[in-house]
């Protein structure tokens, strides 16, 4: 019998949860004309839902799409896309409905998405209970903890800071041989403090404890990570697959494109909402995984790795049908 | 207002005093020994620079310098600011630390949470200023580190928060008695530090500077939601339209914000400054007046590994405006006398404020 993961679904619009049905769904594919125009993010959604249904079919006997035990619904890394009240009591309502836990995602903020995030909590303190509240800013985690006590805050993702870098995701990094009298001890080092973060510090764990943390939530990445080495964090540790976080910023690289000059748009100004219009592709002389500039962050695409991840999996695996954008 | 700046090995001893009469009143330094780099490499540095050149690698080398710095009357803090460390590096650290626990630093620069603990835990009792790593980005985060541990000293704010967020920020520090370090000129990134998980150092390039990343290419995103059911009802050449629609667009917005913001051309005068500006990349010196106003402590210079006669210049600069009493934006241009420069790209905190 094979590990088995609990399944949640991380979705950032809120119509891709009215229509969960039509986001989860596998269509006939597409004409090569269609297929050329499609972007990763949606040509991903077709890929890794038909690895996830494979996986769970033939070594787990389950049905994905039976198997769902919760939404985790938000955002991550821009302030000005956190979901309005509305959109998030309707998420609640749906996840009620259909009897699945329901996971608020936040992103780290400044003064104003702050507040945003106040009345969010202000809704889910008081009308429903014991709500998780993904948390990716120290600032939020105190907030919950001092003054929305009926929320159970999950350290997210951004919070764990092990490195990653697309260009070195399949081709291997470079160990600069300055004064380093044994490389091989080096490299064996760096291997392993690589798939290491300070989460495995006793004091750190009852730290976070003590502010009511229960799991944690790190990115599937392409160094490994040894079951050995997550099991001294102290915490059940969900994986987010397919979409690994690399890099973002609150001057929006993406707004700045529409400003010829400007390397980057502050968050706290204005937005017109250009990561609805356009992604940034890259290339590169490296062989790497697929990455893609969309919103404020980087993503890499780490769909091939299911096998060693979900072998691994043992707390939830958050499968994100789209770049949570 | 005081003025905080990096130095290093790269840096010759003699050249704290040259700071130092330029009005650098801090300074801060890391330390890589041979006991680390033995083990792990510059790849994964104990603190936030992987680069050889931005360390002092012998104990001796560091007690000299940071007697130079004190013998000056100025502050020197140690960075312990590593996104990341393991058990066996966390140990190791501890023990690097404890073996130049004799130098007298004013403090250290820290940013995980888990090393502040173990700071604390193993008796380090020394101010822990918290780095940009710490993603002070908002109040309920000084609050965080205020509220749960002890020598917390200064609050390094993140470089992506714009003049107002400061400005919000700076009033309940200063209500409060907390103490922000802001950025100031030079180093700027697009990225947020405290969330880049990228590589930087000699070997590998920073992923901001990587052809990879320069020659990005912008592609339409052409569906919404419902692409599933749209491209089952459409014909392919509803999409090419509307790509075509959506370069339009963009071309559009492009073209109008030159038309407002046209371009400044560099004159030969400016060129003379290249030692200068080529080292800044971006300046908040417009700035300054409001953050003195706001009761910022102080502002970062990072000069580490950089041209001296340009981090004199600059220092210099920074000086003018913090000792010059209402020092306008027009004061801090003429100063720079670069309407190039100055003509927004650089800017910082996106001077003119607010839009």
């Amino acid at each position: 019998m094979k590990n088995q993961f609990s399944l949640y679904i991380y979705l950032s619009r809120i119509e891709h949860i009215i229509n969960l049905e039509d986001t989860l769904k596998i269509i006939s594919k597409p004409e090569p004309e269609y297929v050329e125009i499609l972007d990763e993010s949606l040509l991903m959604n077709q890929l890794a839902l038909t690895t996830l249904n494979d996986y769970m079919y033939k070594y787990l006997g389950l049905n994905y799409i039976d198997n769902i035990d919760g939404i985790y619904f938000g955002q991550e890394t821009c302030e000005n896309l956190i979901p309005t009240l509305k959109h998030v009591q309707q998420a609640v309502e749906f996840c009620q409905n259909n009897e699945y836990q329901f996971t608020l995602v936040t992103p780290y903020v400044g003064p104003k998405g702050m507040e945003r995030l106040k009345k969010l909590f202000e809704y889910l303190n008081q009308e429903t209970s014991d709500t998780e509240v993904l948390v990716n800013d120290f600032g939020v985690l105190h907030l919950i903890n001092t003054e929305y006590q009926n929320l159970k805050p999950v350290l997210g993702r951004l919070l764990i800071k092990m490195k990653r870098d697309p260009r070195f995701s399949i081709s291997g990094f470079d160990i600069a041989n300055i004064e380093i009298p044994n490389l091989k001890r080096v490299e064996k080092n760096q291997a392993e403090a690589l798939q290491a973060a300070a989460l495995e510090l006793p004091v750190f764990q009852d730290f976070l404890k003590g502010k009511g943390v229960e799991r944690v939530a790190i990115d599937v990445l392409t160094q490994g990570l040894d079951p050995k080495i997550l099991k001294k964090w102290g915490f059940p540790v969900d994986f987010y697959w397919p979409w690994t976080y690399i890099t973002s910023s609150r001057s929006c690289v993406i707004a700045a494109y529409t400003q010829p000059g400007k390397e980057s748009h502050p968050t706290d100004e204005p937005c017109k909402f250009q990561c609805r219009k356009y992604e940034f592709n890259f290339r590169s002389d490296k062989k790497m995984l697929q990455t893609v500039f969309r919103g404020n962050a980087v993503w890499m695409c780490t769909r091939s790795l299911y096998e060693q991840y979900f072998k691994i999996a043992s707390g939830r695996l958050i499968y994100e049908p789209y770049i949570p954008v | 207002m005081r003025i905080i700046a990096g130095i290093s090995n790269a840096h010759q001893p003699q050249e704290i005093q040259g700071y130092a009469e330029a009005g650098v009143d801090e300074f801060f330094v890391g330390y890589i020994p041979k006991e680390w780099s033995d083990e792990y490499g510059w790849e994964l540095s104990s603190n936030r620079r992987e680069t050889a050149n931005y360390q002092y690698r012998s104990k001796s080398d560091l007690s000299n310098v940071v007697e130079l710095i004190h013998g000056q009357n100025k502050k020197v803090y140690l960075t312990v600011n590593a996104h990341e460390y393991n058990t066996q590096q966390t140990k190791l650290l501890l023990r690097i630390l404890e073996s130049i626990s004799d130098i007298d630093f004013d403090g250290f620069i820290v940013s995980n949470v888990g090393m502040l603990l173990e700071l604390q835990k193993n008796g380090f009792n020394q101010v822990m200023n918290v780095s940009i790593g710490g993603g002070s980005n908002n109040i309920e985060t000084l609050r965080f580190f205020r509220d749960n541990f002890e020598n917390i000293g200064r609050f390094i704010l993140p470089r992506k928060l714009t003049i107002s967020e400061i400005e919000k920020i700076s009033a309940y520090a200063s209500e409060n008695k907390i103490r922000l370090e802001v950025f100031g000129m030079a180093a700027y990134c697009v990225f947020n530090d405290e969330f880049c998980f990228t590589w930087h150092g000699p070997s590998n390039k920073c992923f901001c500077q990587s052809p990879m990343f320069e020659f990005r290419e912008m592609k339409p995103l052409l569906f919404d939601t419902n692409w599933k059911k749209e491209i089952a009802s459409e014909g392919v050449g509803t999409f090419y339209r509307r790509l075509a629609e959506i370069k339009a667009e963009v071309e559009l917005m492009r073209n109008e914000y030159l038309v407002k913001h046209p371009k400044v051309k560099m004159s030969v005068q400016e060129v003379n400054k290249l030692h200068v500006l080529a080292s800044l990349n971006k300046c908040g010196l417009c700035a300054f007046q409001k953050f003195k106003e706001w009761g910022i402590e102080a502002v970062k210079l990072p000069l580490r590994g950089q041209d001296f006669r340009g981090n004199i210049a600059i220092t210099e600069i920074a000086k003018k405006v913090i000792d010059q009493p209402n020092a306008s934006p027009k004061y801090c241009q003429d100063l720079m006398s670069s309407p190039n420069f100055c003509s927004g790209p650089n800017c910082y905190y996106d001077y003119p404020y607010p839009k």
